[in-house]
């Protein structure tokens, strides 16, 4: 398996790629082309600063290529050979990978925690050269992919957990891009809303024009005679209006104002059309990504979800799409009006009076740029006061609900010191807040305000020493334009922001219909509608973490119809055991077979069809309890339903409800105890019928008679069914065909519940004992 | 009965001059107790109060993580155990102490901090602002994408730029 060598190491995070002077290095010395099989960076020198030594893997020799000497790169070559051990050593911060040689020290390399998963491979696979070499026989191949972190391919940067592409270099109109793909179906209203924006906007530009000729040509008597100078557009109404030549119009008075009158009515309309359609079309888009994002979501397998805190995936789909809706509606659109605002009044300013247009527009850019640096400030101080916020409150949250222990501890004034320190700093920041924003507000009316004051004093002078072209009403104008400049410069300083923010949002989205499910069915998928249920383990090892072995080379055969108890000291790796026959993750070597068929050749939904789990806290969903129990098998019928529950022993507490078994159960429902839920989750596994139950047994206790009909249960529901019990009940150990105990990842013994006390050192004899004497007051 | 109290103003700790520690041929920590006692190895030393109380409180222990001794303190123990003790916990601790903060990158999600540290200069990518808090004491703790602490003892103490760049993202 040939791993990724590249020459520039500029961007990449260290010890990701081995570089290319190594391997040349490493070639001249051993004197043939090395394919490495496994290379980690030591990062820390022996004097305990950063520092580099290679370790690579290949040709059967461990290589270290040493960079820290003072004198020069040198290179130590450990042949693998059996006399050599590896091991890694654990610490804070650190660990040190060590090669044992003939039971003496040969290398001793520290390395920083970021370099803990390649070094763990790379112990992995020297162990497994080591081992072959000692069986004469060629190692296993690998099994599946490592689970590596990713680094982005151009600028070096970490992938977060969620995403598979680089946020950073993620091109934002390609998602942008992609996000109009959603709008599209209802582009009608796109272009009728956009287009209405348009209209509004244009139409808010005409008043103040209307305004100037409404001075200059239709109140204003001319003086001596002399017609002001008429600009390009007014000679053109006057040409088409037939009076040409005259300046004075009194007779235009009625039609401007119903001129005037028809645009603020067509401005109403256009306005309720953009923001009618753009809402509604919004709506329905983000509705079709929520829907798409959460269809897709359940495609995904196990690893995707634990991976992934619950939150960040229900904000995703709420929140996210939420500020998508947000960026549609409203973000865009006032953007581009802004934009069309801005470059409108310039030009219809320009046309009239370059100088004074120039003078006006000189706050805009200044306007902005404050705007720019404010919402940087702003989002700096809000999240300052959000820390100090949480670690104030935080202070309640332990306080209140811990009021018997601050009391009896004698700990009020603590904790009143605490809070009120807390608060403190929560005010010291919020005050250098207040000071940003109130100050804002002040120096943005400032710069409109001084665009006022340049114009009275330009055009002021100008009109009373009698210009040509500087009108009255073109200074009125003016004033009218000037205080339209406001919102535009609002959301252009805040654009970049925006963009930013929706962006993101929609690569969360995004992500989440672009991940490929890893667990899935393959193309060439058997179908296997009725399993026997017999299980092998051969030779299975699995990690979670790609670093911490969690199963470690497990064999075993089940037949059909046995019932295994599995138990060992907490952490063994049960649970793991479980997971992997429900095929909720894949093993990372060697494999386990159904049937003599090895799961990944089965089809996904078929397999779990037919594989029946009853938790240790069994989940009830938000529902009637015969929902509950018919969950994964809607059609039955209510007798199918209770004669599940009859065999769960549940039939009898759930009649005893008022609603019996239409009762909500679930976060706003009926409590139930821990022995009615285990009840009920019986009672679903039993409805479903599968070939092999998993059973986690609940560690709660119940009382005995309780107990009792818990126990008289799970014989119904085991019968006939291969079984895996993570058993704690005496009884259940008893009854086992066979026990398997496992311990740090390995069976370490097997038999029955008799055979296992019988031996004198046994870890199951052991633990019995230390249990039963807890136990000894159930006689069960 | 009446007892009780003083038993517990004094853990039980190993007499420390009695302790001897060396290191074998694999480059294992070998332990003997006292002067009649069998060598056991491999053997890993821990702090028990490693932020609050460094230097008092080492356990020694085996490799299933018994304890073995519990030291109260390093003075009384023989010279070259103790430097050999003093190395070991210096060499499995790697806790590298920020000196100040170059540049913040925190466009985007993950965010690559370019710091000096007493270690040498290093580049971190830091998940969240989760990840960088602040304790009771003052302290910040930064952990890094693949879980490497690096601490800033002091605040106070750095330039006024890596100062407010870091307390801009206390998590």
């Amino acid at each position: 398996m040939s791993v990724a060598v590249d020459n520039q190491i500029e961007h990449t995070e260290p010890g990701a790629v081995l570089p290319g002077s190594i391997k040349v290095l490493l070639e001249d010395r051993l004197g043939e082309q090395t394919e490495p099989t496994a290379f980690a960076l030591a990062d820390v020198a022996p004097s305990g600063q950063f520092g580099q030594a290679w370790v690579v893997l290949g040709n059967g020799h461990l290589a270290v290529a040493d960079l820290n000497r003072a004198d020069g790169p040198e290179l130590r070559f450990t042949p693998l050979e059996s006399n050599v051990e590896l091991e890694i050593l654990e610490g804070v911060g650190s660990s040190r990978f060590r090669v044992v040689r003939d039971g003496k020290l040969a290398e001793e390399l520290r390395f920083s925690q970021r370099q803990a998963k390649r070094f763990s491979q790379l112990l992995r696979r020297g162990q497994t050269h080591i081992r072959g070499q000692e069986q004469g026989e060629q190692p296993a191949s690998p099994g599946g992919p490592e689970q590596e972190e990713k680094f982005c391919d151009k600028c070096g940067r970490l992938i977060p957990d969620w995403a598979e592409a680089c946020p950073r270099c993620l091109q934002k109109r390609r998602i942008l891009w992609r996000l109009l793909s959603f709008a599209w179906p209802y582009k009608r209203w796109l272009i009728i809303g956009m287009g209405s924006a348009l209209a509004v906007t244009l139409l808010q530009l005409v008043p103040p024009k209307l305004t100037q000729f409404l001075i200059d040509y239709v109140l204003q008597k001319p003086k001596d005679g002399t017609p002001p100078e008429q600009g390009l557009l007014w000679t053109l109404i006057g040409a088409l209006s037939g009076k040409q030549g005259s300046a004075h119009r009194p007779d235009l008075l009625w039609p401007l104002i119903g001129g005037l009158g028809c645009i603020v009515v067509l401005r109403v309309g256009f306005q309720y059309l953009r923001l009618n359609r753009l809402a509604r079309l919004s709506e329905l888009m983000t509705h079709d990504l929520r829907t798409a994002a959460f269809a897709h979501l359940q495609k995904l397998s196990l690893a995707f979800f634990n991976k992934k805190p619950t939150g960040h995936l229900i904000s995703r789909i709420t929140h996210d799409t939420d500020r998508l809706w947000d960026f549609v509606a409203f973000g865009i659109v006032e953007l581009v009006m802004s934009s069309v605002v801005v470059v409108g009044i310039a030009v219809i300013l320009f046309l009239e009076e370059p100088i004074l247009a120039t003078l006006t527009m000189i706050p805009i850019p200044i306007g902005v740029v404050l705007t720019y640096f404010h919402t940087v400030a702003i989002r700096r101080f809000f999240h300052r006061l959000w820390t100090k916020w949480s670690r104030m409150t935080s202070v309640l949250s332990d306080a209140i609900p811990g009021v018997r222990v601050v009391k009896a501890f004698r700990q009020e004034d603590r904790e009143v010191a605490r809070f009120t320190g807390r608060s403190q700093a929560f005010v010291g920041d919020a005050m250098d807040l207040h000071a940003e924003w109130t100050s804002y507000w002040p120096k943005v009316m400032f710069l409109l305000n001084l665009g006022t004051l340049i114009i009275w004093a330009y055009a002021g002078r100008k009109i009373i020493k009698g210009s040509d072209h500087l009108t009255l009403g073109t200074f009125v104008m003016f004033l009218g334009y000037v205080w339209m400049f406001y919102g535009p410069i609002e959301q252009l300083g805040m654009m970049n922001r925006m963009f930013q923010r929706a962006a993101t949002s929609a690569q969360r989205v995004f992500e989440v219909l672009d991940t490929q499910p890893t667990i899935y069915t393959k193309s060439s998928a058997v179908k296997k509608p009725r399993m026997a249920g017999s299980v092998t383990f051969e030779d299975v090892c699995f990690s979670y973490d790609g670093v911490k072995r969690v199963l470690e080379d497990v064999s075993f055969h089940v037949d059909a119809g046995q019932m295994i108890g599995l138990a060992g000291p907490s952490g063994g790796g049960k649970t793991t055991m479980v997971n992997l026959i429900c095929r909720f993750y894949d093993v990372i070597e060697g494999r386990i077979l159904i049937d003599g068929t090895d799961v990944r050749d089965l089809d996904l939904y078929e397999l779990r069809s037919q594989i029946g789990v009853v938790l240790q806290e069994p989940y009830l969903f938000r529902g009637t309890i015969a929902e509950n129990i018919a969950y994964g098998n809607e059609q039955v019928d209510m007798a199918t339903i209770i004669t599940a529950s009859k065999a769960a022993n549940a039939h009898d507490f759930i009649v005893g409800f008022s609603d019996g078994y239409d009762t909500m159960v679930g976060e706003r429902g009926q409590t139930l105890s821990g022995g009615e839920r285990q009840r009920i989750s019986i009672a679903r596994a039993i409805l479903s019928n599968p070939r092999i139950l998993i059973l986690d047994e609940a560690t709660s206790s119940v009382d005995s008679k309780t107990e009792m009909k818990i126990q008289e249960a799970i014989d119904r529901l085991v019968e006939g069914r291969t079984t895996f019990a993570i058993a704690h009940r005496l009884s259940t150990l008893r009854k086992a065909d066979r026990l398997i105990i496992l311990d740090k990842g390995k069976i370490v013994e097997q038999g029955t519940h008799e055979e296992l006390l019988g031996k004198e050192d046994g870890l199951y004899a052991k633990l019995h004992t230390t249990q039963t004497d807890l136990q000894s007051m159930f006689a069960v | 009965m009446s007892n009780k109290k003083e038993n517990l103003d004094s853990v039980e700790c190993t007499e420390p001059a009695a302790v001897r520690l060396w290191r074998d041929e694999r480059g294992q920590l070998e332990l003997r107790r006292g002067p009649d006692a069998d060598p056991i190895a491999p053997v890993r030393l821990a702090r028990c109060f490693p932020w609050s109380l460094r230097d008092r409180y080492i356990s020694i222990r085996d490799k299933e993580g018994q304890e073995l001794v519990l030291l109260e303190s390093l003075d009384g123990v023989e010279p070259e155990t103790r430097a050999l003790i003093e190395q070991e916990l210096d060499q499995q601790e790697f806790i590298p102490q920020i000196t100040a903060v170059d540049d913040v990158d925190d466009d985007y999600e993950v965010m690559a901090w370019k710091v000096r540290t007493d270690r040498g200069p290093i580049e971190l990518q830091i998940k969240s602002n989760d990840d960088i808090r602040q304790l009771d004491d003052g302290r910040v703790i930064i952990k890094d994408h693949a879980g490497g602490k690096f601490e800033v003892r002091d605040l106070s103490r750095l330039d006024p730029r890596s100062r407010r760049l870091i307390e801009d993202h206390l998590g």
